[in-house]
């Protein structure tokens, strides 16, 4: 899931970052409006994570003018404004949801969590392709009897594969769909993840499912027969 | 110009009098002080007129008095000179038409004489000399008689010598009664003399009073401008001081708007600023242990260190919501956002929500309610925040296999809500401060039950916020009951 997070404290974005990283999302993690702004028209999010007090304008600002706009993304807030008036400010202002810093890491990615199931390119929590089955709650890969946890990177390659099968994705379009906004990945980094995931996925032996495209770019086609689960 | 003098000095004499005692005195004595001065000066000045006035009046009819007294001495007086006068001219003549005279004053004088007795009857001095002129007067109506009688006698028996020879005796008897007649005249003019000396004392009275009248009538005159101004500078002074008192009010209260402004908006930054380190480090002592998960080796000793690194700066959360909730509610003294709900309801939903954590310490909540909607005007989330502080208090402090009983009832317009636990309870000599700010009874104890000392604090105050009464009772180990008293809402 791609998820945008304003917040202007670098202290707080950055474990904030990691940690929805490390649960398989992709942030863009941002630490004023303006930025937001234009990463919102440039790219799709399927959640926005926004501080209410930011320098110049505040996250219910940036939530009113995104709603006025027809944004539709479910929308957190996640301030250190504990009164309940200023809950009903925010949840009148658009948000989906409403925490109060400092907040439970565990919490806050249940709410995730619960906002993705809200959102209307819900598909339900796994995606299963052939006989294959990806949780995208537990990051766990599921093959038969055998089941086991991919690492964060593994799991955002393998579900952004699953989500678009016997397509052929460039470098490029992988890049830019797994790769925070501002990061600069090196010219192999495409082809190092993919081999890695290839030795996760090794061990129930669909590796060779994720083909390589010469020059091109990678093509997640399951095999017309596919090997039975217990090969 | 006067006026701006006697101001002036009024004012400079205000100002040195002890102005501070009267600046004490209440706004209404003083008020009632100021009134009183003219109404007094009035009331004095008429006191004084009426008694002046009194005075003069008696004056006049005493001088009316006196002046009778005299008309009536000299009706008797020449009373007594037409009987002296009409027996010596019978005793001359003989002839009958002289005792006319005479007898016409003997029915006027007893009749002068008493009216005369009737005038003094005030002066006993006076009396008593009336009452020797009666005397005198009398003897003297006797004597002629007397004389009156012999002369008719003998002219009935001895008609012509009687004539000739009594001359001398005649005479005689004239002479006499010319002497008695001065001894009475003396006597009524002493009379007289003395009325006229009443008489002049009297007006002279009356002139000294007249004379005082005036003073008087100047005294008041001066005495009332006096007593008017000073009312007068009284009142404005008066005028001046609650105007600025007003004023001051005026700017105490834009002073406390902006304090309340400026509290609104240090609470809104403190909250922010307290809150942001506190997430961050949260926050990553949270990331380092889901990271920790991914380490091949033993690390459960990072990982306990990690864990109270959370559950430290959780509580210190715990903390700051804390302490802003006192600062933001401290200064109210009463909520305007009231409104009536349904405590049933309230209780029924914190009850359930209690019981899922009472039961994770193994512990068992019963709510005892009744069926029935009980309204009270409350703001429904610091209710709730009370109550919900006395549970956590009753579930932190009652060991395991306890029991904690949630209790509504109502009686007498008074809505009760207990809390009562199986806890450890709490001393005697504690009771009186469990409900101060940062109060433990054991510093121990509440380290290890990760508890700050202002649940209790922040419970009472909002109970206190919404009318009610927050008590407690308990006994060392069976177990404490903490009680709410609201008014119960009218039923609109």
């Amino acid at each position: 899931m791609r998820i945008l997070l304003v917040e202007d404290d670098p202290e707080q974005l950055e474990p904030l970052q990691v940690a929805l990283s490390r649960s398989g999302h992709i942030v863009d993690g941002v630490a004023d409006g303006a930025t937001a702004r234009w990463l919102m028209e440039e790219k799709d999010y399927d959640l926005l994570i926004l501080d209410w007090m930011l320098p110049e304008e505040s996250g219910i600002e940036l939530c009113q003018s995104f709603r006025a706009a027809g944004v539709a993304t479910p929308t957190l807030l996640l301030t250190a404004k504990d009164t309940i008036k200023d809950k009903v400010t925010g949840l009148d202002a658009g948000a989906d949801d409403y925490l109060v810093k400092p907040v439970d890491l565990t919490e806050l990615l249940a709410r995730v969590r619960a906002l993705r199931r809200r959102s209307p390119l819900w598909t339900g929590d796994r995606l299963e392709l052939a006989d294959l089955c990806l949780h995208l709650d537990t990051m766990r890969v599921e093959w038969g009897d055998t089941s086991f946890k991919l690492s964060s990177r593994d799991f955002q390659l393998l579900e952004y594969m699953m989500r678009h099968p016997q397509k052929t994705l460039t470098h490029a379009q992988i890049e830019q769909a797994l790769w925070s906004w501002e990061s600069e990945p090196e010219s192999n980094a495409v082809a190092a993840r993919v081999r890695r995931l290839r030795q996760s996925l090794r061990q129930i032996g669909v590796e060779d499912w994720i083909q390589s495209i010469y020059g091109v770019g990678y093509c997640f086609e399951p095999p017309e027969n596919p090997p039975s689960n217990n090969a | 110009m006067v006026w701006d003098t006697a101001s002036n000095h009024l004012r400079i004499l205000l100002a040195t009098m002890p102005n501070r005692k009267w600046k004490a005195l209440p706004v209404r004595l003083r008020g009632g002080i100021i009134i009183a001065i003219p109404v007094v000066c009035l009331f004095t000045s008429l006191g004084a007129f009426a008694w002046l006035k009194a005075s003069l009046e008696e004056d006049e009819k005493v001088v009316q008095h006196t002046k009778l007294v005299k008309l009536e001495t000299k009706r008797l007086l020449t009373a007594l000179v037409d009987t002296e006068t009409g027996v010596r001219g019978y005793g001359l003549t003989h002839r009958e038409e002289f005792l006319a005279p005479y007898n016409r004053s003997r029915a006027v004088i007893p009749e002068s004489l008493n009216e005369l007795e009737n005038l003094v009857q005030n002066y006993p001095q006076q009396k008593q000399r009336l009452q020797e002129i009666r005397t005198k007067v009398e003897r003297h109506l006797e004597i002629l008689q007397q004389k009156l009688t012999l002369q008719q006698e003998l002219k009935r028996t001895r008609r012509e010598e009687e004539l000739m020879v009594n001359t001398a005796l005649l005479y005689d008897w004239l002479e006499e009664g010319k002497e008695k007649m001065n001894a009475t005249r003396v006597a009524i003019d002493d009379f007289t003399t003395k009325q006229e000396q009443l008489l002049e004392v009297r007006q002279q009275h009356q002139m000294f009073y007249r004379q005082i009248t005036w003073i008087v009538l100047c005294l008041s005159a001066i005495i009332g401008s006096l007593g008017a101004l000073l009312a007068i500078l009284l009142f404005l002074q008066l005028e001046r001081e609650l105007k600025a008192r007003e004023t001051s009010l005026q700017n105490t209260n834009r002073e406390l708007e902006l304090v309340c402004v400026q509290l609104d908006r240090f609470t809104a930054n403190a909250s922010h600023e307290l809150r942001a380190p506190l997430a961050a480090v949260l926050s990553n002592a949270q990331v380092s242990l889901m990271e920790l998960e991914d380490l091949p080796n033993d690390t459960s000793f990072l990982h306990q260190r990690l864990d109270k690194i959370v559950r430290l700066t959780k509580n210190m959360s715990t903390l700051v919501g804390d302490l802003l909730f006192l600062a933001r509610h401290e200064s109210l003294s009463s909520l305007d956002s009231l409104k009536p709900i349904n405590v049933v309801d309230l209780l029924r939903e914190l009850a359930s929500e209690w019981k899922s954590k009472a039961k994770a310490q193994h512990l068992t909540l019963t709510a005892h309610l009744v069926a029935q909607p009980i309204m009270v005007k409350a703001d429904v989330n610091l209710l709730r925040q009370a109550i919900a502080n006395l549970l956590s208090n009753a579930c932190r402090y009652t060991p395991t296999n306890g029991s904690i009983i949630l209790r509504l009832n109502y009686e007498n317009q008074q809505v009760k809500i207990q809390v009562e636990d199986t806890g450890i309870g709490i001393a005697p000599e504690f009771l009186p401060h469990i409900f101060e700010r940062f109060y433990r009874i054991n510093q121990t104890r509440t380290k290890a039950t990760g508890s700050f000392g202002l649940g209790l604090n922040i419970a009472r105050q909002i109970i206190q916020t919404h009318g009610g009464q927050i008590t407690v009772t308990s006994q060392i180990g069976k177990g404490s009951t903490f009680r709410i008293i609201l008014p119960l809402a009218d039923r609109t």
